[in-house]
C-alpha cells in the first residue's frame, strides 16, 4: 500500500508537464547521440550535465536518466542496422541483430529490441519500486573475491557465444584480456604496453576497438565478397513482429530481464555481463543452438532486455546507498550534488518526490522510447535499401569522425584503422570478435579484483573457496567448462578413431 | 608432405607471436608476491596462455586437415585502410573537409565499380552532412580547413 | 573517467559549453583592460566530480567580480594530466585559467615522472579556492572505535589491518600513509579505482576495514550510521561533525592534510592580470552563498593570502607528497 501511494506521488511528479518535457527531451537527445557511434552514454551525459544544473533537481535527474537509457537504446539501433555496436552492452546485439538485418528483417529486429527493452524496463521499474533496499544490501555482500569469480564465470560463459572453434574463441578472449592490460597500472602506476605513447596511458577506448573491427573490418570483408553478396537487403520482409514472433520474444526477454536485473546492481561490468550472459543462456537452452549467430530472434530479445534491465537496476545502489555502480551513476551523484542533494539512504526519506518521481519517470521514459522508436523502425529499415556502394563510404566516414570525437585525438583513428586490419584478418581466420571484446571489458575487472582479493586475504587464495558467493560462481564455472570440454574430448576421440580405422 | 596453410595454422602462429611478444615486452614488469601481485603477473599469465594455445593450434593445423585460407582481398584492404589511416593523419592539419573527402574517395576506389560523378556527389553530400552534424550540431572542435 | 570531454552540445537549448576558441590573438592586450572577453577555465576532470563541483559554484561569483563571462571547459583524462597539458599550452594572457588540484599539481609530478607538463614551470600560482578535509572511516563491525584503539589494534596485528583508497596515488591513500608513518603502524593498502565509490562500498560491505576519504564522499554514510568516523584531518573540528576529533587533537599536528583546488595561469601571464584574477577569487570565495553551498558538501571555500603564498603552499605540498609517494611505493621505480 505504501509503495502504491509512493508510486502515486512519483507519477504525479513524473507526469508534471515540465518534467514530461524534460524526460522526453532527454530520451530524444540520448537516442539521437546514441545512434552516432563513438559517443556513448557516459560521454553524452557529461556533455549535457551542465545544462541540467539550471533545472529543478527532479527535472534534472529525470532528463539525465532519459539521456542514459535513450543513449543505451540508440546504441543497439546501429548494432542491428550496420553492425556497429554504439557501446559495449550492444556488442551482443550485433551477433544476431545484424544477421537479421542482412536477411531483410531489420524492422523485425529493431521492433524486437524496442519491445524487449520496454518489457524489461517495466519489470525493472517494479523491482526498483518494491525491492530496492533489499536488493541493495545484496550488492554490498559482493566482495572482491566474489567479483573475480563472477567475471571468470562470465568469460567462460563467453566461449558459448562463439559458434566456431572453441580454441579460437578462448584465444580471442585472451587477446582481449591482454589488450585490456594496456595503460597505467592502478596499483603501481607503472605504464604497461604503452610503447611510450602518452595517449595509451588510459588504455584504448572500447569504441575504438569496436569501430575498428566492426565498422572498418566488416566493410573490408563485405567489399571482398563481390557485388552480389554484399547488398544488405535481398528481400525485404517482416517489418512488424507477427503474433508468432511475439511469442518467440516473450520468454527470452523475461529470462534476459531476470539476469539483467540481478547483474545490473553489481558495479563494473553490469550491463555488459548481463547482455553476454543472457545471450549465452539462450544459446545454451535453445533446441537448435546453430541458429544463433545466423539471425535468431531470441539472440536480440534476450540481450536487449538484459542490458535495459541492468541499466535500470544500476540506479538501485545509487539511490538507496549513494554508491555508484558505474561511471554514469557517478555522474548522477555529481548532478545531485550540484543541486545540493546527496545520494544515499536519507535521500528517499528527505526527497521522496525525487526518488519516486525518478522511478515513475523510468517507466514513462521507456514508454516514450517505444513510442519514439517504433515509428522510426520503418525509416531505419528503409535506410538499408540504399545501395551498398553509397552506404559503406558513409559508415567509414562516420566511424572515422565518431572515433575522433571520443576524445578529439587523431591517434585513435589510426588505432581504429589498425583494428580494421585486425578485424579483416580475424574474419579470414574464422575468429569471432565478440569473445575478444568481452575479454577486453572483463579482463581488467578480473585482474583488479583478483589482486584486491589477494591483498585483502594477505595472499591466501582460499578466499575464493570459503566465500559462498565466490564458491558458487566457481562451481558454475566448473560446470560450464565440463559442458564445453566433454563434447570436444568425445569428438576428438571420435576423430582419432576415425583416422585409425582409415 | 606438403604444408597446408590452414586457418588454424595461421591463427596459431599469430596467437603464438602475440603471446611471445607480450611476454618479452612485459618481461621487466614486476611479478610481485602472492599477497601483493605485481603489474607483470597477470599479463604474463595471459600471454603464456595465449602462446600455449597458439602452439596447440599450430600443431593441430599441421597434423589435422583444416580449412584453407582463401585469397586476401588486397584492393579493399589497401584502399579502405588507406582512407581511414590518412583521415587520422590529416584531420588535424589538413582540416576535416580534405580528410573526409579522402575517406570517401578512397573507400569508393576500394570497389572496382568506380563512378566519378556519383563519387563526387556522394563526397559533397556526405561531407557537408556529417560535417554539419558533428561540427555544428555537436560543436566538435574540428578544423574544416587546413591549418598549416 | 577516461573520456575527455571537449565536446559541448549546441542544440539551441544552451551555449554554455560551446566556446572553445583559443584567445592567442589578444596576447598583446593592455592588462588594464583585462578582462575584455570571456575567460575559459579548464577543469581537468569530468563534470560531476569534486573539481567540477567547486568550480561551478565559484563560476557566477567570479564572473560577477570580473565583469566577464567564465566558460568552464572539462578536459578529463590521465588523472587530470590531459587538462593540465591543454591549459599549459594556452596563451599567457589571462584568458586561459587552469583549475588544478592537489592531485594534478602536487602529486602527479612525482607519480608520473614521464609526464610532459611540469606544473611548477608551466604555471604561475594565483590562489587556492577550496579545501576539503578527509575523515578516517571504518566499518561499524571493526573493533577499534577511536584512533587510539586503532593504533593498539594495528600494532598487535602488524600488516594485517587493511585500508582502502580510491587509487594508489590518490591523496586519500597518501593521507593514510602519513598517519601510518606518524603512528608507526604496518597496515596493508588496498587500492581501488573509479573514484571513492567502489572503495567506500567495500567499507560498507565489510570487505575492507578502514580508509581515509574526503568528507563529501563519506557524509551520507556517516549520517546513515553505516560507517563510523575516527578522526578528521583538518586543523579544526567540522561543524557538521562536531564530535569527531581532529588529528591535531589526537597529537598528530603534522598529518593535517586537505584535498584542495586552486587557480593557476600559464607561465608568463602578466602580473597585473594575475592580481585581478586573485582579487576575483578572494571575492568569490568570501561570497556567503558560495561558502554555504560548499559547506553543505563538506568543502571549505578559502583564498590564499597572496599569489606568492599559494606558490609556497604548492611547493610545500609537492615536496611533502613526493616523500610519502616514494616511501610508500605508490610509484614504480
Amino acid at each position: 500500500m505504501d509503495v502504491l501511494s509512493n508510486l502515486g506521488l512519483g507519477f504525479a511528479v513524473a507526469l508534471d508537464p515540465l518534467n514530461l518535457l524534460y524526460g522526453f527531451l532527454g530520451v530524444l537527445l540520448g537516442t539521437a547521440i546514441g545512434v552516432l557511434p563513438g559517443l556513448g552514454p557516459v560521454a553524452t551525459i557529461s556533455i549535457l550535465l551542465p545544462v541540467t544544473f539550471t533545472l529543478q533537481p527532479q527535472s534534472a535527474i529525470i532528463m539525465l536518466a532519459g539521456i542514459y537509457y535513450g543513449a543505451a537504446y540508440g546504441g543497439s539501433t546501429t548494432a542491428i542496422l550496420v553492425n556497429l555496436p554504439g557501446e559495449s552492452s550492444s556488442v551482443v546485439t550485433t551477433l544476431d541483430g545484424y544477421q537479421m538485418a542482412r536477411q531483410g528483417k531489420a524492422g523485425l529486429a529493431l521492433a524486437t529490441a524496442a519491445l524487449s527493452s520496454f518489457m524489461a524496463g517495466t519489470i525493472a521499474t517494479f523491482i526498483i519500486a518494491f525491492a530496492a533496499p533489499t536488493v541493495a544490501e545484496f550488492a554490498l555482500d559482493f566482495g572482491p573475491a566474489d567479483y573475480c569469480s563472477l567475471m571468470v564465470f562470465g568469460l567462460v560463459a563467453a566461449v558459448i557465444l562463439a559458434h566456431g572453434s572453441v580454441i579460437k574463441a578462448i584465444g580471442m578472449i585472451l587477446t582481449g584480456i591482454l589488450l585490456g592490460t594496456m595503460g597505467i597500472d592502478v596499483n603501481s602506476s607503472l605504464p604497461r604496453f604503452t610503447f611510450g605513447v602518452p595517449q595509451f596511458g588510459d588504455g584504448i577506448d572500447f569504441a575504438v576497438i569496436a569501430m575498428g573491427i566492426f565498422g572498418i573490418g566488416e566493410t573490408i570483408t563485405n567489399l571482398a565478397r563481390g557485388a552480389e553478396a554484399r547488398e544488405y537487403v535481398k528481400n525485404y520482409r517482416g517489418l512488424w513482429p507477427s503474433p508468432h514472433d511475439l511469442k518467440a520474444i516473450v520468454r527470452p526477454a523475461l529470462r534476459g530481464t531476470g539476469l539483467g536485473a540481478a547483474l545490473g546492481i553489481l558495479p563494473g561490468g553490469g550491463p555488459v555481463l548481463a547482455s553476454f550472459s543472457a545471450y549465452a543462456l539462450e544459446k545454451k537452452i535453445a533446441a537448435e543452438p546453430d541458429r544463433f549467430g545466423r539471425g535468431a530472434i531470441e539472440g536480440v530479445a534476450a540481450p536487449e532486455a538484459a542490458n535495459n534491465a541492468a541499466s535500470q537496476t544500476a540506479f538501485i545502489p545509487l539511490l538507496t546507498l549513494g554508491l555508484p555502480a558505474s561511471p554514469v551513476m557517478a555522474l548522477m551523484i555529481g548532478a545531485l550534488m550540484m543541486h545540493g542533494l546527496y545520494a544515499g539512504p536519507q535521500l528517499i526519506a528527505q526527497k521522496p518526490e525525487l526518488f519516486w518521481g525518478l522511478v515513475a519517470s523510468m517507466w514513462i521514459g521507456n514508454l516514450m522510447l517505444v513510442v519514439l522508436n517504433l515509428p522510426l523502425v520503418g525509416m531505419w529499415a528503409k535506410l538499408l535499401t540504399v545501395p551498398y556502394r553509397l552506404l559503406y563510404p558513409s559508415i567509414l566516414l562516420i566511424c572515422c569522425i565518431g572515433v575522433y570525437s571520443i576524445r578529439n585525438d587523431a591517434l585513435d583513428v589510426i588505432v581504429a584503422s589498425v583494428f580494421g586490419l585486425v578485424g579483416y584478418v580475424m574474419t579470414r581466420l574464422q575468429c569471432e570478435p565478440a569473445p575478444l571484446l568481452l575479454g577486453f571489458i572483463l579482463g581488467p575487472l578480473i585482474e583488479e579484483n583478483l589482486r584486491r582479493a589477494l591483498l585483502i586475504s594477505h595472499g591466501s587464495p582460499s578466499v575464493f573457496f570459503t566465500r559462498p558467493i565466490s564458491l558458487t560462481f566457481l562451481i558454475l564455472t566448473a560446470i560450464v567448462v565440463a559442458i564445453l570440454v566433454l563434447p570436444v574430448i568425445r569428438s576428438g576421440r571420435a576423430r582419432v578413431f576415425a583416422e585409425e580405422t582409415n | 608432405m606438403r604444408l597446408r596453410v590452414s586457418t588454424d595454422l595461421v591463427t596459431g602462429l599469430l596467437f603464438l607471436a602475440l603471446g611471445l611478444f607480450a611476454i618479452a615486452y612485459g618481461w621487466t614488469y614486476p611479478l610481485g608476491t602472492p599477497a601483493r601481485i605485481g603489474p607483470g603477473y597477470f599479463p604474463l599469465l595471459i600471454a603464456s596462455g595465449l602462446a600455449l594455445l597458439g602452439l596447440v593450434l599450430v600443431v593441430r593445423g599441421l597434423v589435422a586437415p583444416g580449412e584453407r585460407i582463401g585469397a586476401i582481398a588486397a584492393r579493399p584492404l589497401v584502399f579502405v585502410l588507406a582512407g581511414t589511416f590518412l583521415f587520422g593523419l590529416l584531420v588535424e592539419r589538413a582540416g576535416f573537409i580534405l580528410a573526409a573527402v579522402l575517406v570517401v574517395v578512397l573507400a569508393r576506389l576500394a570497389d572496382r565499380d568506380f563512378r566519378p560523378v556519383e563519387v563526387a556527389i556522394l563526397a559533397v553530400v556526405l561531407v557537408s552532412f556529417i560535417g554539419a552534424l558533428f561540427w555544428l550540431g555537436l560543436s566538435l572542435p574540428l578544423h574544416p580547413l587546413p591549418t598549416w | 573517467m577516461n573520456r575527455r570531454q571537449a565536446v559541448g552540445l549546441l542544440l539551441g537549448t544552451t551555449a554554455a559549453a560551446a566556446i572553445t576558441a583559443p584567445s592567442a590573438a589578444v596576447a598583446a592586450e593592455d592588462p588594464a583592460k583585462y578582462p575584455s572577453q570571456p575567460i575559459r577555465v579548464i577543469v581537468p576532470f569530468a563534470p560531476g566530480g569534486a573539481s567540477d563541483f567547486a568550480m561551478r559554484l565559484l563560476q557566477p561569483a567570479m564572473s560577477q567580480a570580473l565583469g566577464q563571462q567564465i566558460v568552464i571547459e572539462n578536459r578529463a583524462g590521465a588523472a587530470g594530466n590531459v587538462g593540465m597539458d591543454v591549459a599549459a599550452r594556452g596563451a599567457p594572457d589571462g584568458y586561459t585559467v587552469f583549475f588544478g588540484n592537489v592531485g594534478t599539481v602536487s602529486i602527479n609530478p612525482t607519480l608520473y615522472p614521464d609526464m610532459t607538463v611540469k606544473p611548477d614551470k608551466a604555471f604561475v600560482a594565483v590562489s587556492v579556492a577550496s579545501e576539503t578535509p578527509s575523515v578516517y572511516i571504518a566499518n561499524p563491525k571493526f573493533p577499534p572505535n577511536t584512533v587510539k584503539e586503532l593504533i593498539d589494534y594495528a600494532k598487535a596485528r602488524p600488516g594485517k589491518v587493511n585500508f582502502a583508497s580510491p587509487g594508489s596515488g590518490s591523496v586519500d591513500r597518501l593521507e593514510m600513509e602519513l598517519f601510518r608513518k606518524a603512528a608507526g603502524l604496518d597496515m596493508n593498502h588496498v587500492p581501488y579505482k573509479g573514484g571513492a565509490g567502489p572503495a567506500v562500498a567495500d567499507i560498507l560491505g565489510g570487505h575492507v576495514e578502514l580508509m581515509s576519504v574526503t568528507l563529501p564522499s563519506a557524509m551520507p554514510h556517516i549520517k546513515s550510521g553505516r560507517v563510523k568516523v575516527m578522526a578528521i584531518t583538518s586543523r579544526e573540528r567540522n561543524p557538521s561533525l562536531a564530535d569527531v576529533p581532529t588529528v591535531v587533537e589526537l597529537g598528530y599536528p603534522d598529518i593535517v592534510a586537505t584535498s584542495w583546488q586552486g587557480f593557476l595561469v600559464p607561465a608568463g601571464t602578466p602580473r597585473p592580470i594575475v592580481d585581478k584574477l586573485f582579487q576575483a577569487i578572494v571575492k568569490a570565495t568570501a561570497d556567503p552563498k558560495v561558502k554555504e553551498r560548499m559547506l553543505e558538501g563538506g568543502v571549505t571555500a578559502v583564498a590564499s593570502d597572496s599569489p606568492e603564498q599559494f606558490k609556497t603552499f604548492i611547493d610545500k605540498e609537492t615536496a611533502r607528497w613526493a616523500v610519502v609517494i616514494k616511501e610508500s611505493g605508490a610509484v614504480a621505480d
